[in-house]
């Protein structure tokens, strides 16, 4: 699994042998890369299902345009842009981040404190999963992908402001979440 | 994308980021088998559209070659068509006789007609004339003297003639059975045995009772069973999802929450992706057929050599020269008849009206071939008029050849007894027309500019077979001169361009699309034939605006 990521020439041979349409080269980069897809899809989809058909439309994807690859950053961020990308198609496509969906209400942020680590990664998945399906990306992209609201804003048609709003009120559920848990207090806490 | 570490992200963002940034989870291990296939599909639609694409290529080609072989054909056919009218000595009427019902003949005499004992050509008729009469009895032939038992029929290399000879004042009229049949069959037949063998041979070919043994479509596609066809065993995906759905049936999940399911991805199916849409109008646009006309300045770039005619007058004593007798006062008009025609000759307009069709090779090229006419004009004024006089020694008389302007004369050295130039009263002009017919082969780059509009440019050659020439003077002692396309002209009958041209464009609709913009054709050769280009030549070239409508093929109705 760490043999392709820390050498760089066989990581190129890998990216040569899918070039030239190699079955098992590819097999071999679904293998390094598909779990880590698999829960970013998971976190954009509502349910595993929709994942995995995002995974399968990603790879395919991947593999068509992998001669396009420019190595100039590594292949893990390449494959993980088309991914959430093929996501957002996806969901765009099945009409899930229309304005309709965003009729959340945030409710008043109740006080208190929280400790991520007290949560399961399938709580957490959860929470994220739960969210209105706009907030759930503008989340994803912006606390976990890294991009900024401009970038954000662009790849969703949104303003940047929207982007903003959306983001802070996904950002207040995600909160109320997980302070209705009920978790013991720890050091190291999360204060609101 | 950015690191999330170099932001002002808060102890939630960072915390997220933390425990979600190397999380992993195991996809289905079919998910793998699911692109293995995709994968697999992929690789066999590319191997079909290089197929596609090689096999479109190798019929743009051969379009291409057959049109070009064509014109030329057409070009060369009628000289020698011509060649042959020339060697027949005297030619006789044509008789046409009706045979078996509606099948007409001509009845052609030819030299291999003259052979003796009443051996007959047979020529080649249509197969659904002898068709319609299979069944035709041998007293359809008409014979002058039908107590002759030996009527022979000879096999006649000229068959396709389409010729029915008449020999030795029999009037016979008869049709062929299938050239292949009748033709390569040496030997003797009497009216009676080639009434039977046309009969024989036509018979099968009508009745088609050979052809017995074929399912037609509709009944091939009935008969195969539903199960083939269902769009759960045809689809995947589905097939996927009706699983799960009986697996859900056996389990906790809800029926409802299957059913919704299966709801969302058969939307999701039928809704076609951006790519589907792309890859659909690239395979449907491929040929496209378009018509195009410019309207042009064409340039002839013609030059006439200058030939200085020495005056006599007639004085004792000066050496005679070798020339036509020419006046003073004509060696000085031809002098300035040729200043004139260099000054005065000017570029006049032409039109071009071509069809292409054109074969895209990727999203930004195409290559386009096709027919192209085109009337290319030029005009000069002048104030001069050349007769020409020869004598006749026989009868001690001396002809006036037919006024003409200075250009055709001087095109070749004269050859008549005197010459004489004049000078009329008001200048007139001379009107010089040249029609071709083009076979152009071109290569357009195309991209988009917006929505609706694209840019375009094109070049590529083109063969041009001159099919008319006129010189039209607008004076009514000068009669016109027409040259055909087989004719002895001194203009050269086939030139090659090169044509270029740019321009925009705009998509009406999804089919059909209209250009404009600049073009311009170069002339590879003189427009005057190489024996008859005396004097230094120009290159003739056109220049002007190209408009054309474009019309994609198999995007009618989208």
């Amino acid at each position: 699994m760490k043999l392709f990521t820390s050498n760089k020439s066989e990581e190129e041979k890998l990216i040569d042998g899918c070039i030239a349409g190699k079955r098992d080269m590819q097999r071999l980069l679904y293998d390094l890369y598909a779990k880590k897809m698999m829960m970013v899809c998971m976190r954009y989809a509502p349910t595993t299902f929709e994942a995995e058909d995002i995974v399968q439309e990603g790879f395919v994807k991947v593999f068509a345009n992998i001669q396009n690859f420019k190595k100039d950053c590594p292949l893990e961020f390449w494959v993980r842009k088309i991914i959430v990308n093929t996501a957002l198609k996806y969901l765009r496509q099945k009409s899930l981040l229309t304005v309709s969906h965003e009729t959340e209400e945030v409710e008043n942020i109740s006080s208190g404190n929280y400790n991520l680590n007290d949560y399961s990664m399938d709580e957490l998945l959860s929470m994220i999963q739960s969210l209105a399906p706009r907030y759930r990306m503008v989340f994803n992209l912006y606390a976990i992908e890294g991009y900024n609201h401009k970038e954000i804003g662009e790849m969703l048609e949104i303003s940047e402001g929207t982007s903003k709003s959306q983001y802070s009120r996904a950002r207040a559920i995600l909160q109320n979440m997980l302070l209705s848990q009920d978790k013991p207090y720890q050091e190291n806490v999360i204060t609101r | 994308m950015s690191s999330p570490d170099n932001k002002d992200y808060g102890d939630l963002e960072q915390a997220m980021w933390r425990r979600f940034q190397d999380a992993e989870a195991m996809p289905d291990p079919e998910v793998w088998s699911r692109i293995d296939h995709a994968l697999a599909m992929q690789d066999n639609e590319k191997y079909k559209k290089r197929a596609l694409f090689y096999r479109q290529l190798a019929a743009a080609c051969f379009i291409l070659f057959v049109l070009s072989g064509s014109a030329l054909v057409l070009h060369f056919k009628q000289d020698q068509e011509q060649e042959l009218l020339a060697s027949a000595e005297q030619p006789q009427p044509q008789t046409k006789a009706p045979i078996a019902g509606n099948a007409t003949i001509n009845s052609t005499p030819t030299t291999e007609a003259a052979q003796p004992s009443g051996n007959y050509t047979l020529p080649k008729a249509e197969e659904g004339t002898i068709a319609a009469n299979a069944q035709v009895p041998s007293t359809n032939y008409s014979y002058a003297e039908p107590e002759e038992e030996a009527t022979l029929f000879s096999r006649n290399s000229k068959a396709s003639n389409k010729s029915v000879q008449n020999n030795a004042g029999q009037n016979y009229t008869t049709v062929a059975a299938t050239t292949a049949t009748m033709a390569t069959q040496p030997g003797v037949y009497s009216a009676g045995q080639l009434a039977a063998t046309t009969a024989n041979n036509a018979v099968p070919s009508v009745t088609g009772s050979q052809v017995q043994g074929y399912m037609p479509a509709s009944q091939a596609i009935a008969v195969v069973p539903d199960t083939y066809t269902s769009p759960t065993v045809l689809n995947p995906l589905l097939r996927r999802n009706a699983t799960l759905g009986s697996i859900a049936a056996g389990g906790n999940v809800p029926e409802s929450a299957v059913q919704q399911k299966q709801d969302e991805l058969l939307l999701a199916l039928n809704k076609p992706t951006e790519s589907e849409t792309a890859e659909k109008a690239t395979k449907n646009s491929r040929w496209n057929v378009g018509m195009g006309v410019a309207s042009s300045y064409f340039t002839q770039n013609v030059d006439i050599p200058e030939q200085y005619l020495a005056a006599s007058d007639g004085r004792p004593g000066i050496m005679r020269h070798t020339g036509p007798i020419v006046s003073v006062e004509t060696a000085e008009n031809l002098v300035n008849a040729y200043k004139e025609f260099e000054d005065n000759t000017q570029a006049a307009n032409a039109i071009n009206v071509d069809a292409k069709a054109g074969f895209r090779l990727n999203k930004r090229f195409k290559v386009l071939a096709g027919l192209g006419y085109s009337k290319n004009t030029s005009k000069t004024r002048t104030s001069y008029i050349v007769e020409q006089f020869l004598f006749n020694p026989r009868n001690n008389e001396r002809s006036k050849l037919k006024p003409t302007t200075v250009f055709l004369p001087s095109l070749h050295t004269f050859t008549t007894d005197s010459v004489s130039v004049i000078k009329t009263k008001e200048p007139f002009n001379v009107d010089y027309s040249y029609q071709m017919l083009s076979v152009p082969l071109e290569v357009q780059v195309e991209g988009a500019i917006g929505q609706k509009w694209f840019w375009y440019a094109h070049g590529g050659g083109a063969a041009n077979v001159i099919m008319q020439s006129t010189i039209k003077a607008d004076n009514p002692e000068i009669a016109d001169v027409s040259y055909g396309p087989g004719d002895d002209s001194p203009f050269r009958k086939v030139q090659f361009s090169g044509n270029a041209g740019l321009g925009l464009g705009k998509r009406l609709t999804d089919a059909v699309s209209i250009s404009f913009g600049p073009e311009y054709r170069h002339f590879f050769s003189s427009l005057l034939a190489s024996e008859y280009a005396n004097a230094k030549q120009g290159k003739p070239y056109t220049i002007g605006v190209n408009m054309g409508i474009n019309y994609m093929l198999g995007q009618a109705g989208k």
